[in-house]
């Protein structure tokens, strides 16, 4: 397990050794992969395929500027992130606070180090209320508690539990 | 040591260029989303034809890898590769395809008009009409024969 800068001393990405890719260069990859999108819809019961595999690159480029204007530090990095108390797990989890995201399927999750710092943990495309609820995001919530044990172990505590970048409407 | 110190520590010295590529994607962007955009109909059509990558991929004369890149939406595709994926898959993909579909179109029309003219220049297009025999129609789009009734009352 590897942590990696992605910009400045302000944001990181765990690099997970099963993975060619940091997790956040892997979710790009990801959501920009028309073959996977399609087989997601498919695997998933998504009726309109098109529309679903449209949508999510659209979401895609939605997070593609928000990590542009993040590297050209327009904003402090805990502008990007709200809070959001995931009540099954009691985890507090951050979201971003950008209008414009308010649609966006995409989840990307962090932890949060300190005011200034997140480190990525993985991510997923949101398919239901609660991250239990569907496969994808329980195993993210499983990457974000071995995360969270490996830094503990290391002694590093993070301040407020868990976050996400991009939030549902709230 | 302060929280933030200890997980410095923890940070690799291997470099990454995430900031780099999410830029490289945002300046292709328009690029990326048309090869998206081509990459989802090749997929949809393999469904709609029972085809497979490999059975494209030999018909393209390209591995299946690079058939494998071409329906990820991630390549720059060649014209070549466009014209080649327009024809086999008959999807349209250039301005072309509307174009040639176009003047397909008119060819047609054309021998529609010629044979329906012929066929009621016919000396017995009188009896014909009469005993209900049909005309011959070339025009593959529609029904191919037409009763002489009908093409008259038309």
């Amino acid at each position: 397990m590897k942590i990696v800068s992605i910009f400045a001393e302000k944001l990181f990405s765990f690099h997970y050794p099963d993975e060619g890719d940091n997790e956040l260069d892997r979710l790009m990859e990801l959501w920009n992969d028309v073959q996977y999108l399609k087989k997601f819809a498919e695997d998933n019961g998504i009726a309109e395929v098109e529309t679903f595999v449209n949508k999510i690159i659209d979401n895609a480029f939605e997070i593609q500027d928000v990590l542009e204007e993040i590297a050209n530090n327009k904003r402090q990095l805990g502008h990007y992130f709200k809070p959001l108390t995931d009540t099954e797990t009691g985890f507090k989890i951050l979201s971003l606070q950008k209008g414009r995201l308010i649609n966006n399927q995409l989840r990307i999750y962090a932890i949060k180090i300190d005011e200034e710092c997140f480190v990525i943990t993985g991510g997923a495309i949101k398919m239901s209320q609660t991250m239990q609820e569907f496969p994808d995001t329980q195993i993210e919530l499983d990457k974000l508690k071995v995360a969270q044990r490996y830094l503990n172990d290391n002694g590093v505590f993070d301040i407020d539990s868990f976050f996400e970048l991009l939030s549902e409407a709230k | 040591m302060t929280n933030k110190e200890k997980f410095m520590k923890l940070v690799s010295d291997e470099k990454t260029d995430t900031i780099a590529r999410n830029r490289e994607r945002i300046k292709n962007r328009e690029m990326l989303r048309e090869s998206q955009k081509i990459a989802l109909k090749v997929l949809l059509k393999l469904d709609e034809m029972k085809m497979t990558q490999k059975d494209l991929a030999s018909k393209m004369s390209v591995s299946p890898q690079q058939v494998n890149k071409i329906v990820s939406g991630k390549e720059n595709l060649t014209i070549e590769t466009q014209i080649q994926l327009q024809n086999i898959l008959d999807i349209p993909v250039l301005a072309s395809y509307y174009e040639n579909k176009s003047k397909e179109m008119v060819e047609q029309i054309k021998i529609f008009t010629q044979e329906l003219i012929s066929a009621f220049n016919e000396q017995n297009f009188v009896s014909n009409y009469k005993s209900g025999k049909v005309i011959k129609m070339s025009f593959p789009q529609a029904s191919e024969v037409y009763p002489y009734q009908e093409a008259i009352n038309e």
